[in-house]
């Protein structure tokens, strides 16, 4: 029988941890990203990642048009820069641009809202005004509306992490990367991934039932 | 025979179902996108798709431009430094029309000097033959001492 830790890496040396966040496997199932099909042309794989870009890019700056420019930012790079890779290169690439880019989306948006408060003209429109949504015009909408609820739950879930958790879970859970990939979108080692996954895992477990 | 931990039992279905819950969350979220959103999503998709054509050719003449900018470069460099050789019949006319005046003078008499000790410059010859005569000059004093 194969001892499981044994194949757990060593935590970071300096990272205080608990002995549960730290050696507790995270289980390697199969990945949504190891059942898709790599993309012959870039344009195809563009359009099949788009959507949980623009996805994950909301659930981060919580803003969908902001979202929406930072994924056309990461698009347009990969195909300046990367296009001649190998297509096995692109999720990865392309991630780890989406990654950087939301980072400096959130920490424009930290500079600003601290020079709005010191300058005293700190409002809160981005919180207080109801944001427009498209009209449901789908035929379940009582599903649709439980769907959007859990979405926005989750959401703020995912927001309340740090930001490495949060780059660890949504690349690693919702995007299906593998381990490999996430640490080469994050910049960082694979025993990293595992350590923010499990802290990640950890917090999210708790509001699992404010999502159903 | 435990090879397992304890707690992997009781974390494993919760880290499984948290998973599965949030992929299922996720996938319906990314499949109910509007259409505004999805319509400027593909957009999106196609300007940059557009932006990287347009880089890529861009590139490739700049990158002409620049190879052909540098070997004028090195042409241009080549052609100042490599001694190029005179030619005579332009040499014989330019000397034919100057007056014959040698250069290791023109150094040995700069502008400033020149306008102050014209008389000397006038009286060379004679400071010439006065050269000429050291010992007979300095004889007589010898002597006197």
């Amino acid at each position: 029988m194969r001892e499981t830790k044994d194949a757990e890496p060593l935590p970071p040396s300096g990272v205080a941890m608990n002995a549960t966040a730290a050696f507790e496997p995270i289980a390697e199932t199969p990945t949504a990203e190891a059942v898709r099909p790599v993309a012959a042309t870039i344009e195809a794989f563009l359009a099949s990642v788009e959507r949980r870009a623009w996805r994950i890019a909301e659930i981060a700056l919580h803003d969908p048009d902001e979202a929406l420019d930072a994924v056309q930012d990461a698009m347009l790079r990969l195909v300046r820069h990367y296009s001649a890779k190998p297509a096995e290169e692109w999720p990865p690439l392309f991630w780890g641009i989406l990654r950087r880019r939301i980072t400096d989306l959130q920490r424009r948006r930290t500079v600003r809202n601290r020079i709005l408060v010191w300058t005293r003209r700190a409002s809160n429109d981005d919180e207080d005004l109801p944001a427009w949504e498209a009209p449901d015009l789908g035929p379940e909408p009582a599903r649709a509306l439980a769907s959007r609820q859990a979405h926005a739950a989750m959401s703020k879930a995912i927001r309340a992490l740090p930001r490495r958790q949060q780059q660890a879970f949504m690349l690693r859970i919702l995007e299906g990367l593998g381990v490999a990939d996430t640490a080469r979108a994050m910049g960082c080692s694979e025993g990293s991934v595992k350590t923010h996954l499990s802290r990640a895992m950890d917090a999210l477990r708790t509001q699992l039932e404010d999502w159903r | 025979m435990n090879e397992m931990p304890d707690n992997t039992f009781n974390s494993l279905p919760d880290d499984a179902d948290v998973e599965s819950r949030a992929r299922a969350i996720f996938k319906a979220a990314c499949e109910e996108a509007d259409s505004y959103h999805t319509l400027r999503l593909g957009l999106a998709r196609r300007k940059a798709l557009h932006a990287g054509a347009r880089h890529s050719t861009f590139g490739m003449w700049a990158s002409v431009a620049g190879m052909a900018a540098c070997c004028a470069l090195v042409a241009g460099v080549a052609w100042m430094h490599f001694p190029r050789p005179t030619n005579p019949g332009v040499t014989s006319a330019s000397s034919a029309s100057v007056a014959p005046v040698r250069a290791d003078d023109q150094e040995e008499v700069p502008p400033e000097i020149a306008s102050s000790q014209m008389e000397i410059v006038e009286n060379l010859d004679f400071y010439r033959w006065v050269a000429t005569q050291p010992a007979v000059a300095s004889a007589p004093s010898r002597g006197a001492r």
